[in-house]
């Protein structure tokens, strides 16, 4: 960061504060799972800390976004920078999507299928951390955020593959169409954190070659 | 007497409000650099680039063809008037092919035109945009390599804005040293001294650029900022050289031709062809339409007066 003026490093400094409540957000999240599908009491306490480590994350955000406005970076940057920082931020308000669902519709995940739901959640997480670090790394050294872009990607592509097969396997089991149809939707949300933070990884690609000459 | 130079000062100020923006308009068009900053720079540079650098255009110019001050007046105002009809018209102009064409105009009537000088600046024409497309191609196939091994965003930005204001203020000094030939060097000799008319000629040019250049740098720049800021950058180094070399040389040539030849060069050297017919056309009239167009006025000019 030494060679940013005070205004990009106080940008920078805010930017990554939010990605750590997006992770934190996440973490929360995944807390959140293993208590429901555990049968745990605390569920409902920790799917009111989800909602709150959003509101955290939207909060940093905000703020960011307010410090750009004075005018740091190059434009064509700032702007590139500026839709980097909204797409991280959707992952978290996805993460607070599923844990809202989830405590209010009080889903049931068949038995059989809930250990494959815990496998999901954490490759979602994973994904979205390799995310942070190619963000990380995208100020520092654009080589290594390449690979981390790459890292993200084969998380991302691991997380589909487990979310077809619990599908598939969802609907092989002997239970209510209703709650398959339900168990399905709160599927392809756990999934959107992958996707979304594959997403978010494509934005820094294009910073990074948009600046390759 | 100093009424005389009247047509030189309009002169200058109008090629200081357009031909700033080929050294400056990508930076400000794209906001790398503010508008105010860059204008100071720049007329400060031009103005040491005409007094340090411009002897050598000026001698050229007075030397053309051999003309009393009346005669020096009638040709810079015939270059002047042409400049803004085809301003107007919307139609490619250089003023250093204007300048040469009005002198041209009445040295053919009167038989005073020297050919060997004018031999040696319209091959400098020719050579120009050439000139320029291969110093974009080879600048940018040395740099780009050492730009792409910083690997930090950070330092890449403010090698950015370290480039754009050495590479600027470098542009403008070109511009000075080659173009105020165009401006005042039709009176070398028989009014002005060449320190009088490098000193009065980058006063003229640095006005119109602090004045009005605004819009044409926004203008250009958006064209030119089709390239990323390094190729753009690469482009205006391109057109700074080759200006400056003919600046050496001693021969007036247009900086609109040298930055098209340094876009090409540039993007040539990373793998896209921007060139076209219309840049074809606008390049080739610029050598016969423009000169031709000021020596009919100046011609004319003359016989009525």
């Amino acid at each position: 960061m030494f060679f940013f003026g005070k205004k990009e490093s106080g940008i920078i400094n805010n930017f990554m504060k939010h990605l750590d409540a997006v992770e934190e957000t996440l973490e929360t999240f995944g807390e959140f799972m293993d208590a429901y599908l555990d049968g745990r009491e605390d569920f409902e306490e920790l799917a009111l800390k989800t909602v709150e480590a959003e509101s955290k994350a939207d909060r940093l955000r905000r703020e960011t976004e307010t410090m750009m406005y004075s005018g740091a970076f190059l434009p064509n940057f700032r702007g590139d920078l500026l839709g980097l920082i909204e797409s991280v931020d959707v992952i978290a308000d996805r993460a607070e999507t599923v844990a809202r669902l989830v405590n209010l519709q009080r889903t049931q995940f068949p038995a059989d299928i809930r250990g494959d739901i815990r496998k999901q959640v954490g490759v979602s997480i994973k994904t979205y951390k390799a995310l942070k670090r190619a963000i990380k790394k995208m100020f520092e050294d654009v080589e290594e955020a390449a690979k981390c872009i790459v890292e993200t990607e084969n998380l991302e592509h691991q997380e589909d593959d487990i979310e077809w097969e619990l599908i598939k396997k969802l609907f092989s089991l002997d239970v209510d169409r209703a709650v398959k149809l339900e168990v399905r939707e709160i599927i392809g949300l756990i999934g959107d954190i992958a996707d979304l933070s594959e997403d978010a990884s494509d934005r820094v690609e294009i910073i990074i070659l948009k600046r390759r000459v | 007497m100093w009424l005389y130079i009247i047509p030189s000062l309009m002169l200058g100020w109008s090629l200081g409000a357009n031909d700033a923006a080929n050294v400056f308009g990508p930076p400000v068009a794209s906001r790398l650099v503010s508008y105010w900053k860059a204008v100071v720079v720049s007329a400060i540079f031009t103005v040491i680039g005409a007094v340090t650098g411009g002897a050598a255009g000026l001698h050229t110019i007075g030397s053309l063809s051999s003309s009393n001050v009346v005669e020096s007046s009638i040709s810079v105002l015939g270059g002047a008037i042409s400049v803004i009809i085809m301003t107007i018209l919307a139609l490619p102009v250089s003023t250093s092919q204007a300048v040469v064409g009005g002198i041209l105009g009445i040295g053919l009537l009167k038989g005073s035109v020297n050919w060997g000088v004018l031999w040696k600046i319209v091959i400098c024409w020719v050579t120009t945009p050439i000139g320029a497309l291969f110093f974009g191609f080879v600048v940018y196939k040395i740099t780009a390599p050492m730009f792409s091994r910083i690997k930090s965003i950070a330092l890449q930005d403010k090698v950015l804005v370290i480039m754009t204001w050495v590479i600027g203020a470098y542009g403008a000094y070109s511009l000075g040293a080659n173009n105020v030939a165009n401006v005042t060097g039709a009176f070398v000799g028989n009014l002005l001294t060449v320190q009088q008319a490098a000193l009065i000629g980058g006063l003229a040019i640095a006005s119109g650029t602090l004045t009005y250049s605004k819009r044409v740098m926004m203008t250009v720049g958006k064209k030119i900022i089709e390239l990323d800021h390094f190729s753009s950058l690469i482009s205006i180094f391109a057109e700074a050289l080759t200006v400056w070399i003919y600046a050496l040389i001693g021969v007036p040539v247009s900086t609109s031709q040298a930055i098209v030849g340094g876009v090409l060069g540039a993007g040539i050297a990373r793998g896209t062809n921007l060139a076209d017919r219309k840049m074809l056309f606008r390049i080739l009239f610029g050598w016969v339409g423009t000169p031709v167009v000021a020596g009919v006025i100046s011609a004319i000019l003359y016989i009525l007066i």
